[in-house]
């Protein structure tokens, strides 16, 4: 692949991933609450800046992030509602937390760590935002059960990412950045995890 | 390096808890008018502004109402009874014209015109006593708020006959309220208690999320039970009228400062009328008028608005109930409800 | 899931633990530590503000009023008036306050005593 293909490439990868991201998110607004708790979601869309963050650069997945919850919140109707505001802080909690756990971690965490650290950032921010909106610090006795919930979702979610990014195809990812380690590095080692219907042949 | 995700959680975590003290402001303030003592307590960021607005509007309304103060517009429709109409403030006007509205809705059990009673027993003077029939039908005659000949264009009051009062008291409180609590959301307040002696006006909810809980008082209290109920809600107004507040005893009668117009003596049906709706003017009328009328004219009265609940208290403690909030009242004892 | 992993799930559960416990003790010592704080003001200022249990039951407080000194007698978690230069004593005839949102009002000498914070058993404000 020459420079030229693989600049459109990756904007063709971003994009997608700003898609998929936004789908996720209208899908998961579909499904039953989880929880009568505000913010406890499963955070599906933190798949997308996950994988961005794994592929390319934290400045290419900060795109990918910003794209995703502009277009999600125009989709849903709840541009510059308190719902937006709630997007945007869950949003930029969960990827500022993920860029520096992946840049700062030095390969100790997996996909899964890095996702439960995300889905913390992603709750905490989500209940900073709603006591500045709601003007009351009544909410922070949510903190115990947000903290909490933030593991199974992280969980999950990081498992998820974990199964995509073994199982799309290497000639989709480009070479990864973190500190000098590949992809493979980051995905983990458990037997939850290296379970895959067809595990492709690593090249 | 690998003890950074757990200083990110902690420094977030800190950050969250410190940062969430400065969100609510709070402001409490006494201030003695209208008779009575007027707590003000409102959360918020500007709650220092507010409630300085409020109660300096309260004392405005207070100074217009008096019917002691000689410079009042209600001492100079006083002053000119039996002599010439009197161009009042807008303001005065449409309270007047609002007490004349519940005088014929509840046949004259509210009046405004009850003044020439008040002075004649003296309650809450040194000089109270208990006069003579002769005495109260004299004064009744000079009690009739049908009597009152309001100007709709002229905006003016007139009391025909020389001896002739009005006293707003009976929906000062609640007017003042009112204007208080219009005082406090031009300020942005969302939660505030307004405490006019004991007429309240519950605004928004608690700073913690929750409803409001506002007592009512018993009113033959106990050494360990002052309330009789407690009423739990968001944005509401709530009156009580009862015999405890201003009396005094001659041979083990007591003589209140409620009077029944019709009969020229402290009403007897009721020990304790509580009203409770989004006025506080009309709960404050609705109160005394009720406690007039006692218990079944009164909450007849009640169920004929939608929005008003009334909770009454017979003189042998029976605890009835009227109105679209009733099951919001959480009873301390064993009082009955309902008949 | 790698060790660095089980690091952070123990992290935000031990953060999780703190964070609940604070909230617990915050949420439950206040009533218990100070259960009634009672407020003296005259004239509209806060003058004196106390804890019930820094009280003796059985003692008096004199208090300093616009018309001369209201006596306030201490019960069991309970206060009231029990002297005032006021004409009609309505006060005194208020007798025991002991609930939050409480208050004995004397209008004459400009003395309100209140019972603040306030708390489930309570009530925020008396209609009366």
């Amino acid at each position: 692949m020459n420079g030229q293909q693989e600049q459109t490439r990756k904007l063709l990868n971003l994009s997608l991933l700003a898609a998929g991201g936004t789908v996720l998110h209208a899908l998961e607004s579909y499904l039953p609450a989880l929880s009568t708790l505000p913010g406890a979601k499963l955070g599906l869309a933190n798949i997308a800046s996950m994988l961005a963050l794994i592929w390319y650069s934290a400045g290419d997945a900060c795109k990918v992030v910003v794209l995703r919850v502009l277009l999600g919140s125009l989709l849903a109707g709840i541009f510059f509602t308190p719902s937006f505001f709630l997007s945007v802080a869950g949003a930029a909690g969960s990827f500022g937390a993920m860029a520096a756990a992946i840049y700062m971690s030095g390969g100790a965490l997996s996909i899964i760590g890095i996702s439960i650290l995300g889905a913390v950032a992603h709750n905490l921010a989500q209940l900073l935002m709603a006591m500045l909106l709601a003007r009351s610090w009544g909410v922070v006795f949510y903190l115990p059960w947000l903290l909490l919930f933030a593991l199974p979702t992280g969980y999950f979610v990081g498992l998820l990412s974990t199964l995509v990014v073994r199982l799309v195809p290497f000639s989709f990812r480009l070479p990864l950045i973190t500190t000098g380690k590949n992809r493979q590095d980051l995905t983990c080692k458990c037997r939850i995890c290296r379970w895959s219907p067809h595990l492709p042949k690593e090249d | 390096m690998r003890i950074k995700p757990v200083i990110l959680v902690f420094v977030v975590t800190s950050l969250c808890l410190a940062g969430c003290d400065q969100v609510s402001v709070k402001e409490r303030r006494t201030e003695f008018l209208l008779d009575t003592a007027v707590t003000i307590a409102a959360y918020g960021p500007q709650a220092k502004e507010a409630v300085a607005a409020a109660l300096a509007e309260m004392n405005r309304v207070a100074d217009l109402l008096d019917a002691n103060n000689p410079d009042s517009e209600v001492s100079l429709i006083n002053r000119n009874a039996g002599r010439k109409p009197v161009p009042v403030s807008a303001e005065v006007f449409e309270l007047v014209e609002l007490c004349q509205h519940y005088s014929q809705m509840s046949s004259g059990a509210f009046d405004i015109t009850v003044r020439p009673l008040v002075e004649l027993w003296g309650i809450g003077n040194k000089d109270e006593y208990v006069p003579g029939p002769e005495e109260i039908d004299r004064a009744l005659e000079l009690v009739d708020y049908r009597q009152i000949i309001l100007d709709q264009q002229k905006k003016t009051v007139y009391l025909p006959r020389a001896g002739m009062g009005i006293d707003l008291g009976g929906v000062g409180k609640g007017y003042a309220a009112d204007r208080a609590r219009e005082m406090l959301l031009e300020h942005g307040i969302s939660s505030a208690l307004i405490d006019a002696g004991g007429n309240i006006w519950a605004l928004g909810e608690r700073p913690d999320g929750k409803p409001w809980r506002i007592g009512i008082r018993h009113p033959r209290p106990k050494a360990d039970r002052n309330v009789v109920a407690v009423l739990s809600g968001r944005d509401f107004t709530i009156v009580t009228s009862g015999d405890y507040e201003r009396f005094f005893q001659r041979n083990n009668i007591r003589y209140h400062h409620i009077f029944n117009p019709a009969t020229g003596l402290p009403a007897r049906g009721l020990i304790s009328a509580t009203v409770v709706g989004p006025n506080s003017a009309e709960a404050d009328i609705l109160s005394t008028a009720v406690f007039v009328l006692g218990a079944d004219q009164g909450l007849a009265l009640v169920r004929q608005l939608p929005q008003i609940t009334a909770m009454v208290v017979t003189p042998d403690l029976d605890v009835l109930l009227a109105g679209p909030l009733q099951s919001y009242f959480e009873f301390t004892g064993k009082e009955g409800v309902g008949r | 899931m790698t060790a660095g992993d089980v690091k952070v799930v123990l992290a935000v559960l031990l953060t999780a633990a703190l964070a609940s416990g604070s909230i617990f003790f915050w949420k439950n010592r206040v009533p218990q530590l100070n259960p009634v704080e009672l407020t003296i003001e005259v004239d509209g200022q806060e003058k004196q503000r106390f804890f019930f249990s820094d009280l003796e039951a059985g003692g008096q407080h004199r208090i300093k009023g616009v018309l001369g000194y209201s006596l306030l007698e201490v019960g069991d978690n309970k206060i009231r008036m029990v002297e005032s230069p006021c004409p009609d004593k309505i006060c005194i005839g208020m007798g025991w306050i002991s609930q939050p949102g409480e208050s004995i009002v004397c209008i004459p000498n400009r003395v309100v005593v209140r019972i603040v914070g306030s708390n489930d058993n309570g009530y925020d404000a008396l209609s009366r």
